[in-house]
């Protein structure tokens, strides 16, 4: 394999676009919007469209890094982006009330990857939100009967963000070896 | 249109008129709609089975792809986004005002893909004028 497709989903406010950028070695690409859902997330704008980086690894392997929007009315990106991918890394915002439902539902929009190991977690402003842990994701995770690998990180580090990279390549890796 | 958006009851009312005025001289329109550029449905008239707040987010993700590929072939300014199908035509246009809004207007095969593309040109400049109280005579042409 000379170039991996891999997904970076997760709600809005997740941090998608930020870690995309964190690791990057293009300029990344960011189709943001003005954000008119500021109940929803107060920030100022939003992918619409999706987000696009790549970063080499040491094999010569090129990693194609496609952000989805975050909001479920775009669902229909997590569908075309999808097509192709071989493994997702979804982030998980702890600083909101309903994280936990919330992360139900991305397993369930990913379950595909997840039941073949193509999936990893990274769970962010949890030095904030302490709650609920990361012990906590791994049993919503059990009760779809999925094990997945659960990581409390900070997507602006772009160390945390090789580090879901990592796994989520080892995971794949682990995978084909089993086929 | 989603009322937890900015945008007012009074920019919704003033998008519906201008997609009555546009949708009025142009035959076969199929739907006609006014999205916020991060998806949100602002107005919409609608003739045929069309899901509008999908279309809505649909609208401002091709206008946000339209942007960032010609800006890739550095062609900066990108107004519309034409696409051709066997069944007829959808324009995709920006709207010059610092709401960001977007149109987007699908019509059927027998219409004409240049009159459905000056009529949506012609409502986004319109839009713009009146959302930025500009006039009429320092519109982009």
């Amino acid at each position: 394999m000379n170039a991996i497709k891999l997904l970076f989903s997760g709600p809005m406010g997740a941090g998608k676009t930020t870690a995309i950028a964190a690791i990057s070695e293009i300029p990344p690409l960011i189709t943001d919007a003005l954000n008119n859902d500021q109940a929803g997330y107060a920030k100022a704008t939003t992918t619409v469209a999706f987000d696009y980086g790549q970063v080499t690894l040491d094999g010569g392997e090129v990693l194609r890094l496609y952000g989805t929007p975050g909001q479920e009315r775009f669902d229909y990106m997590w569908q075309i982006l999808g097509q192709g991918a071989l493994g997702v890394v979804l982030l998980m915002d702890n600083s909101r009330e309903d994280a936990l439902s919330v992360f139900d539902r991305y397993l369930l929009a990913f379950k595909d990857f997840a039941a073949r190991g193509a999936l990893v977690v990274g769970v962010g402003r949890t030095e904030q939100h302490r709650q609920p842990n990361t012990a906590a994701y791994a049993q919503r995770a059990a009760a779809q009967a999925l094990a997945i690998p659960i990581f409390s990180v900070d997507v602006r580090r772009a160390s945390d963000v090789r580090l879901l990279l990592s796994a989520l390549i080892a995971q794949l890796e682990i995978h084909q070896h089993n086929e | 249109m989603n009322n937890e958006t900015s945008i007012s009851k009074v920019i919704a009312a003033v998008c519906t008129q201008a997609l009555q005025d546009s949708t009025a001289y142009t035959s076969h329109v199929h739907a006609a709609i006014i999205a916020t550029g991060d998806g949100f449905e602002v107005a919409s008239i609608i003739f045929r089975d069309i899901h509008a707040p999908k279309l809505a987010a649909m609208t401002s993700t091709i206008k946000a792809l339209g942007e960032a590929l010609a800006n890739e072939a550095s062609l900066p300014g990108a107004r519309n986004i034409v696409i051709e199908s066997d069944g007829g035509f959808v324009v995709v246009q920006s709207i010059d005002s610092a709401h960001q809004l977007v149109l987007c207007m699908i019509a059927g095969k027998q219409s004409s893909l240049g009159h459905l593309v000056w009529a949506a040109r012609k409502c986004s400049e319109q839009l713009g004028e009146r959302l930025s109280g500009r006039s009429p005579k320092t519109a982009k042409h």
